[in-house]
């Protein structure tokens, strides 16, 4: 086991400092101490041996392999190389925002990747160019990361209220047809679902921008801390982060919920349900 | 200016509505199939294959084009009750739907009376825009709907739509039904999750009438009311069609006592199929 401080510059702001490197042998002595919870499964007999012992193999090698996968998309220089990487990344996002939603209809899955390919493109166009000012624009460590917190929190937005706006629209076919009848317009007769639903898929974030800090510190702040970034420039970048994530995750359920509604009604603004 | 009376106000040809029926096969519902043995690469090709076997032996298995309505055809005279009867499933609730443009129709055409001049073509379903359409012909539903808030909130709603924002609305008409209804102006203050189910229907009814549509098509609006209550319906909507003699009424109902002494024609569907009754 070999401890290496080092006194390094740090990129961010040329002030000095302590980085710890980690070995191997210092992953194995973290792992020592899933031997605590193994004595504890034993004495109490919880009948978690097993399943700790795979948790813990499956912690220490998917994760070795997602580094290795990361060390190979950094290592890229090409824009058409990244940019690839980033369009792969959106269309599993859309895809599993997709398969979250119990009420599949036909077009779902181009209405979810138009939802959170929109938004999660602006929003990191406008976080790379204008706010981080990163050139080039397409350096893998600053946008691959920046992309995926904001299609993972997107995403399980996206899903909530395509959930919740479809849901609703089966329950309360009676109520949409009484405001049809009463003249409204398609999105008058819905509004209220529609308002319902984004309000549902924006609650996490909201909930996650009220606490934060207070309840506690969140992982990407934490990550740049131990990495030996200043505070208050890891702060900075988590407010940056949190206004990205507000932000596409707002585009994201309303781009979302005005692709579904359109599809529940016909040219005739008759209220329809699509198979 | 005069309207010829003796034409109908309202009328409707050879009606064709199909459903399709298909099984929804993208609800995550979990397939019942034989679980998959082996690796699990081949476990989710089976799994997939499953599905896709299932869903074509669905599609073949439907019927995609059931005729709910066949060929149906009929007209509503101005000032008229005109009654519909048939068993549950005949198709009547879907009849309605589709004269009041919330349904789509296969084929067929629905025409209603110009109000302008007695020389201009009627207008018809397929060339009126839908909510034009629907302010003129106007459905109320079995089940009343309303919305949170008081009684006041509920009938003041339809002025915030776009298709209404001409229009002002009366609070003394409404008074005055009301008191025909032996209620006082404290009932507008009422919040419509209090209310009775009777009192629910007459609410939404008051908040139909008011927008004054010419045809008024009524799904069963007393199946759910009281004797008094279904009474005091009937009387409302009487009162409503006498005002204007260029309005009529179709009203769907499974009780002909109430109604039929009233109405001035009786139509009967079975499976579908539309029959004037004797």
């Amino acid at each position: 086991m070999t401890l290496l401080p080092s006194f390094i510059m740090s990129p961010l702001n040329g002030m000095n400092h302590m980085q710890v490197f980690l070995t191997y042998s210092d992953i194995a002595l973290a792992s020592g101490l899933i031997i605590i919870v193994l004595l504890i499964s034993w004495q109490l007999r919880l009948k978690l041996t097993s399943t700790l012992l795979m948790a813990a193999v499956r912690t220490i090698v998917q994760l070795s392999f997602i580094g290795l996968i990361l060390a190979w998309i950094f290592a890229r220089e090409q824009w058409y190389e990244v940019l690839l990487i980033l369009t792969i990344m959106t269309l599993i996002a859309g895809s599993a925002a997709k398969n979250r939603v119990k009420r599949s209809y036909k077009g779902l899955l181009s209405d979810t990747l138009i939802a959170l390919g929109t938004s999660a493109t602006l929003v990191t166009a406008v976080a790379m160019i204008v706010i981080l000012r990163v050139q080039p624009w397409y350096t893998p460590q600053f946008i691959i990361p920046i992309l995926g917190l904001i299609l993972g929190n997107s995403l399980t937005a996206i899903s909530l209220t395509s959930n919740q706006l479809i849901e609703t629209f089966h329950e309360q076919q009676g109520r949409i047809e009484m405001m049809l009848s009463l003249s409204a317009r398609p999105f008058e007769a819905v509004h209220e679902q529609i308002r319902a639903a984004i309000t549902n898929g924006m609650t996490p974030t909201l909930n996650s921008m009220l606490v934060v800090g207070i309840v506690s510190l969140p992982g990407m702040m934490t990550g740049q801390i131990l990495a030996g970034a200043d505070p208050t420039q890891a702060v900075r970048y988590q407010i940056i982060t949190m206004f990205l994530i507000c932000v596409s995750s707002t585009l994201g359920c309303t781009i979302s919920a005005l692709l579904i509604y359109r599809r529940f009604f016909n040219k005739n603004k008759q209220f329809i349900l699509p198979h | 200016m005069s309207i010829d009376t003796k034409k109908p106000l309202f009328r409707f040809d050879d009606l064709w509505v199909h459903s399709r029926r298909t099984v929804n096969t993208h609800h995550s519902e979990r397939h019942n199939g034989e679980q998959a043995k082996g690796v699990a690469p081949y476990r989710l090709y089976q799994s997939w294959s499953n599905k896709r076997q299932k869903r074509v032996l669905v599609k073949n298995l439907s019927s995609p084009h059931q005729a709910l309505i066949k060929g149906v055809s009929g007209e509503l005279l101005s000032g008229q009750i005109t009654v519909l009867t048939g068993a549950s499933g005949s198709g009547k609730s879907v009849l309605l739907r589709v004269l009041a443009g919330l349904l789509p129709m296969s084929t067929g055409d629905i025409h209603l009376r110009s109000d302008t001049t007695p020389h201009q073509r009627d207008e018809s379903i397929h060339a009126t825009s839908p909510i034009t359409w629907r302010k003129q012909v106007a459905l109320l539903a079995q089940q009343p709907q309303l919305l949170e808030g008081n009684v006041l909130d509920n009938l003041k709603m339809p002025y915030a739509l776009d298709a209404h924002q001409t229009q002002s609305f009366d609070i003394n008409w409404h008074l005055t039904q009301l008191a025909s209804l032996n209620k006082n102006a404290d009932f507008l203050q009422q919040e419509a999750n209090h209310l009775s189910g009777g009192e629910r229907q007459l609410v939404n009814t008051l908040r139909l009438l008011q927008l004054n549509p010419r045809v008024l098509l009524l799904d069963e609006p007393t199946a759910a009311l009281d004797i008094d209550t279904s009474a005091q319906l009937v009387s409302l909507l009487m009162r409503w069609l006498q005002a204007n003699r260029q309005r009529s009424l179709l009203w769907v109902t499974h009780d002909t006592k109430e109604i039929m002494s009233l109405a001035s024609r009786h139509w009967h569907m079975q499976a579908g199929v539309l029959t004037e009754a004797l």
